[in-house]
């Protein structure tokens, strides 16, 4: 049975699903017998077209008002219908509470029967609850036996699966011990042949940095031999630089006293007898021979204030100067000198 | 407070009522008459760095004329052998005079070298001269001479002036020598000389109680004094004509102020202003054709001019004040004058288009007896301010300098140069003559022997 549940799960499961609908199904139809019997209480109440006649009864009445034209007659006339009419009504009262009394009676009988009905009902709905219940019961045990059968069967197929996978584990657990030991026993082998290898590779790596070291030392020697040597051009270097700007330096300051020692002299023998501007400039070029004197006077770059007067006396003032002074150091000298000169 | 106002314009008429009783003695000295009284120069103040230079005595070289060979004929060579005049020393104070040089003696030269060949430069090197004259005077017979000249540079070693003068008769000698001191001042300093310019003056000698005033006029070194008007009575403002021809000035002869007209020569002699109360301070329009002259005879004293021609006169200003010592602007378009319309006298300048008066001096509270620059940028004024000095304007930039620390200074005139201010001083009591360079920087005197000297006024550019 299990088995066949296992095998055959969907088509188990629609026919459960089917009985399952079928059992709802008929609950349902039970209730829809109480609805209908809801619909027949309902259908119960039907003097509502009887009243619907007594007002068409009314209608043709005051058709006859509107042709009425003989008021007496027609006074008369309705006398009498009312008359009639009261009598009609009377009858019909009459009839009415009869009515009423038979349909007071048939209420009454009606409601028994529905109650006897009702009672039968509840007597049959029981019966039938019952049996359903049994059914049920009856049912679920097969569904439960048939469960545990599924269950069994399942426990069944996973303790050989177990069972299977167990051996398999087994056999896997002894290759991989081979396995195991076999690289086990590589591994040895190679350890050993590393630890050969390092060895030889220690020994070689300290003959190594034995050699190394030898050869650091010399390196370091001689390139602190080379850094000292270096170090000694640059300070040589630098020292002789510094002597070369010193010198410059010197030089031109020494240039500069030269130039200004001639400018002074120049005009310390400046006179005139002319009127000259104190804002009189010119440029100033000698050449003179290496004893001072002066070869020649050029008078350059004047501004507007300088007159001839003060050119002529500028040029006699630089030949009033001989010798011109000389340089403090003899390469000083310069044959050509231009100056500003201002008296 | 009233003679100093009024001492310019009222003096005269002193003069005139203290000698109108005195018999009036007049001489007008043609220029043939001897020599005067000469003036001499004694230089009081001179620059300090006056430079150094050297004026050689000149060379002579007397005529070769036939007679030279024959060999009776020694005493007339050595007549024609000795020098006329020294050039040399003429020129050494000429500059000398001028303050801004310092000539060397010629016996602390070296040689006297008067040709360029003869010139050894090094041997005047150490003599510390930038410069050096030399020059020959050449007789060339019949009192004729020629004067070559030749200004060396000492430092550049070459001529840097060089001039010949041809059949210069023996008195204007020493004019060509005040030629070359111009030359060699023009030279080196750039501005025109002025020694070869002549000065105008009058002298006073008492004789007895009698007074001698004369007209005359010298060089500019006071020498070759000609005497152009002799009279016993007060002579005033003389003023030169632009072409240095003339002068016009202001005399007392006929017992009042005249204005006067006369060449120098002698020959023409005109009175152009005679009227009624003051006739004074004439002065030549730039062009020589009119003459500001002032009058008193609408009233109070006020500058007219006076076309020399027509002598038909404009009258310039009309005030109640005193308005005088008129003076033309160089342009000839403004006069500047003296007015103590201001209740002290002031120089004022008039424009002769428009007749605008505007005050110039405002220094102190006299300024009078205005004389301007030939350039026109100086204006040269009597100043009272305790004393009386010359005080110098300077019209561009307003400043005011007091030049002389003279005693009663009066009359400044430029030289023609504007360089210097001749004016009248007093100095022991005695009237005297004074030379000013306008920095103040140099000064002279100039007197004469027993005798006053007065009223200078400064002769134009004599034209070469």
């Amino acid at each position: 049975m299990v088995g066949f549940i296992v095998k055959h799960p969907v088509a188990v499961f629609l026919s459960v699903l089917l009985h399952v609908i079928l059992i709802v199904l008929l609950v349902f139809k039970w209730s829809d017998t109480e609805t209908t019997v809801k619909v027949a209480i309902q259908g119960e109440e039907k003097p509502v077209p009887a009243q619907a006649g007594e007002i068409k009864q009314i209608e043709p009445l005051q058709t006859f008002a509107v042709d009425a034209t003989m008021v007496q007659e027609k006074l008369q006339k309705i006398k009498a219908q009312e008359e009639a009419r009261k009598l009609e009504q009377q009858m019909l009262e009459a009839k009415t509470a009869q009515e009423r009394q038979r349909l007071r009676a048939l209420q009454k009988r009606q409601k028994m029967e529905q109650e006897k009905a009702e009672k039968a009902r509840k007597l049959a709905a029981q019966q039938r609850a019952k049996t359903e219940a049994e059914r049920r019961k009856t049912e679920l045990e097969r569904q439960k036996t048939e469960e545990a059968k599924r269950l069994a069967k399942l426990e069944k197929q996973k303790a050989e699966s177990e069972r299977i996978k167990a051996k398999e584990a087994k056999q896997a657990a002894a290759l991989a011990e081979q396995e195991r030991l076999k690289a086990l026993e590589k591994a040895k082998k190679a350890e050993q042949i590393r630890l050969e290898e390092e060895k030889r590779k220690l020994a070689l790596e300290k003959e190594n940095a034995k050699k190394a070291k030898e050869n650091e030392a010399l390196k370091r020697a001689q390139e602190k031999a080379r850094a000292a040597a270096i170090l000694q051009r640059q300070l040589d270097e630098e020292a002789a630089a510094q002597r070369v700007a010193k010198k410059r330096k010197q030089m031109l300051s020494l240039r500069e006293t030269y130039i200004s020692a001639i400018s002074a002299k120049v005009r310390d023998n400046w006179r005139t007898p002319a009127r000259i501007s104190p804002k009189a400039q010119c440029d100033l070029r000698i050449t003179q021979t290496p004893k001072g004197n002066v070869t020649s006077v050029k008078i350059l770059n004047c501004n507007e204030f300088a007159t001839k007067q003060f050119k002529e006396a500028a040029e006699k003032a630089v030949y009033r100067s001989e010798p011109i002074p000389a340089p403090p150091v003899k390469e000083l000298f310069e044959r050509v000198i231009t100056f500003e000169f201002k008296p | 407070m009233l003679m100093v106002m009024f001492r310019q314009v009222v003096k005269p008429i002193v003069a005139l009522f203290s000698q109108v009783k005195i018999g009036l003695t007049l001489c007008i000295v043609l220029f043939s008459s001897p020599l005067w009284a000469e003036l001499t120069i004694e230089i009081s103040e001179s620059y300090d760095n006056a430079i150094p230079i050297a004026i050689v005595p000149f060379g002579f070289e007397a005529a070769v004329s036939p007679s030279v060979s024959e060999k009776n004929s020694p005493p007339l060579s050595q007549v024609q052998a000795q020098v006329p005049l020294d050039l040399a020393q003429v020129i050494s104070a000429d500059l000398r005079r001028s303050g801004q040089f310092k000539p060397l003696l010629p016996s602390a030269m070296p040689n006297h070298p008067h040709d360029l060949e003869q010139v050894v430069f090094r041997q005047w090197r150490p003599l510390d001269i930038d410069n050096m004259l030399i020059g020959k005077v050449v007789d060339q017979g019949n009192g004729f001479y020629q004067v070559n000249m030749r200004f060396m540079d000492v430092l550049r070693k070459k001529q840097v002036l060089g001039k010949r003068w041809n059949q210069v008769p023996k008195e204007n000698l020493r004019q060509i020598a005040h030629q070359i001191s111009d030359l060699i001042y023009e030279e080196l300093t750039g501005i025109r000389g002025a020694f070869n310019t002549q000065i105008a003056y009058v002298t006073m000698r008492k004789k007895g109680k009698k007074r001698h005033y004369t007209l005359e006029v010298a060089d500019s070194d006071g020498f070759n004094a000609q005497a152009i008007l002799k009279s016993t009575q007060p002579i005033m403002s003389p003023s030169w004509s632009p072409d240095g021809k003339k002068l016009a000035y202001v005399s007392f002869e006929n017992g009042r102020s005249e204005v006067f007209i006369q060449s120098l020569d002698g020959v023409y002699r005109e009175k152009v202003a005679g009227f009624k109360g003051i006739n004074g301070a004439p002065a030549w329009s730039p062009d020589g054709k009119k003459l500001a002259v002032t009058l008193s005879k609408d009233g109070s004293a006020d500058i007219y001019i006076m076309d020399v021609q027509t002598k038909k006169l404009k009258r310039l200003t009309r005030k109640w004040s005193i308005e005088t010592e008129a003076i033309w602007a160089p342009n000839g378009q403004s006069l500047f004058f003296n007015s103590d319309r201001r209740g002290q006298p002031q120089v004022f300048q008039v424009f002769l288009d428009t007749l605008e008066v505007r005050r110039v001096t405002f220094e102190g509270k006299y300024n009078a007896n205005p004389e301007i620059s030939p350039d026109g940028r100086y204006l040269a004024m009597v100043h009272g301010q305790g004393g009386f000095n010359i005080g110098l304007l300077d019209l561009y930039t307003n400043e005011f300098d007091v030049l002389t620390d003279t005693f009663l200074d009066e009359s400044p005139s430029f030289a023609p140069n504007g360089e210097m201010i001749l004016y009248a001083m007093n100095r022991n009591g005695k009237g005297q003559l004074a030379v000013v360079a306008i920095d103040g920087n140099t000064s002279q005197i100039l007197k004469v022997k027993n005798g006053e000297v007065r009223e200078p006024s400064w002769g134009p550019f004599l034209t070469q």
